[in-house]
């Protein structure tokens, strides 16, 4: 157990992670709605993977509206592949 | 292996099915059904045999051509407008670039063989027998049923069975065969249509546009 990333550990940074490896980016409404999180709770999951270097933050704006995109870093990608990697050894 | 079921929840079937989450919330809002259901009407309007025959030589080519590019990129802006402020933004990631210069290279060659045969099949539409319309009528059968496997998704089983009955009709039916092939092309961008519309229906309704609040 002490081998797995416990940043991606967590179950609601495992979603946010495991939904960033399938697309380029995502804006944070696509990330609140399919994880379910209340905005503070998925801006400070979010802070965490980018402080982990998982997850890279860009604001900008359409139109008038805000608009915060996420994408997953190549050392976020490869600390998933790690951590799934892990997690199939550990259940083997 | 054993696989436990915690192995099963929480690696095999939560982790694949929400990296593979993007890509099916992209085909959720049938945007995509509709736009080649309305691909197929044009082509149905421009290749039946009584509008082909009225007009010149590549003339219904190039109307539906300049149909198909309009269609996508009203598309696109409908995923614009509609989808991503309801449900948000996703991109996917496209092949590296090896992979997708081989892929674009594919894409054109099938594109300008796809083109030079609706010309030939299309330069005497009395020549498109049954038998083409039974093969086309199969060719969506086998497309819908792989998506429908692929994907999981219930709506394309229906659409794999009216595949099915449209081509079991057209073998049927009495009548010019020339019509066959615009049946066919007629059906499937009816059904299209119709089952895009439904889905982008049921999409509007479980995705109510959030207060312009932005994140």
């Amino acid at each position: 157990m002490s081998d797995l990333d416990r940043v991606i550990h967590e179950p609601a940074r495992l979603r946010i992670v495991a939904l960033l490896s399938g697309a380029k980016e995502a804006d944070f409404l696509f990330l609140q709605r399919e994880t379910g999180l209340s905005k503070g709770n998925l801006s400070s999951h979010l802070v965490k993977l980018e402080e982990a270097g998982y997850v890279q933050i860009e604001k900008t704006f359409r139109g008038k509206i805000p608009l915060t995109l996420a994408r997953l870093s190549a050392q976020g990608r490869s600390a998933f592949q790690s951590y799934r990697k892990s997690m199939n050894g550990l259940l083997k | 292996m054993t696989r436990t079921s915690l192995y099963d929840r929480l690696v095999r079937m939560d982790l694949t099915k929400l990296a593979n989450r993007p890509q099916m919330y992209l085909i959720e809002d049938g945007l995509a059904e509709t736009a080649i259901g309305f691909v197929s009407l044009v082509a149905f309007a421009t290749f039946s045999p009584s509008a082909f025959r009225a007009l010149p030589l590549l003339v219904p080519q190039a109307i539906w051509f300049g149909g198909c590019l309009n269609i996508f990129w009203a598309a696109k802006k409908l995923k614009e407008r509609v989808t991503f402020p309801r449900g948000g933004y996703v991109a996917i990631e496209e092949p590296a670039g090896a992979t997708r210069g081989r892929t674009r290279r594919a894409l054109s060659v099938a594109l300008a063989f796809g083109i030079f045969g609706l010309i030939a099949v299309f330069r005497d539409v009395s020549r498109s027998t049954t038998a083409l319309a039974v093969l086309a009528a199969a060719v969506f059968f086998a497309a819908y049923t792989f998506g429908a496997m692929k994907y999981r998704v219930r709506h394309m089983w229906w659409l794999a069975t009216f595949s099915a009955l449209l081509g079991l009709w057209v073998y049927e039916r009495d009548g010019s065969p020339g019509d066959s092939l615009a049946f066919v092309i007629l059906g499937q961008g009816v059904a299209l249509v119709v089952s895009g519309g439904v889905r982008l229906w049921q999409f509007l309704k479980s995705h109510p546009r959030p207060s312009e609040t932005g994140a």
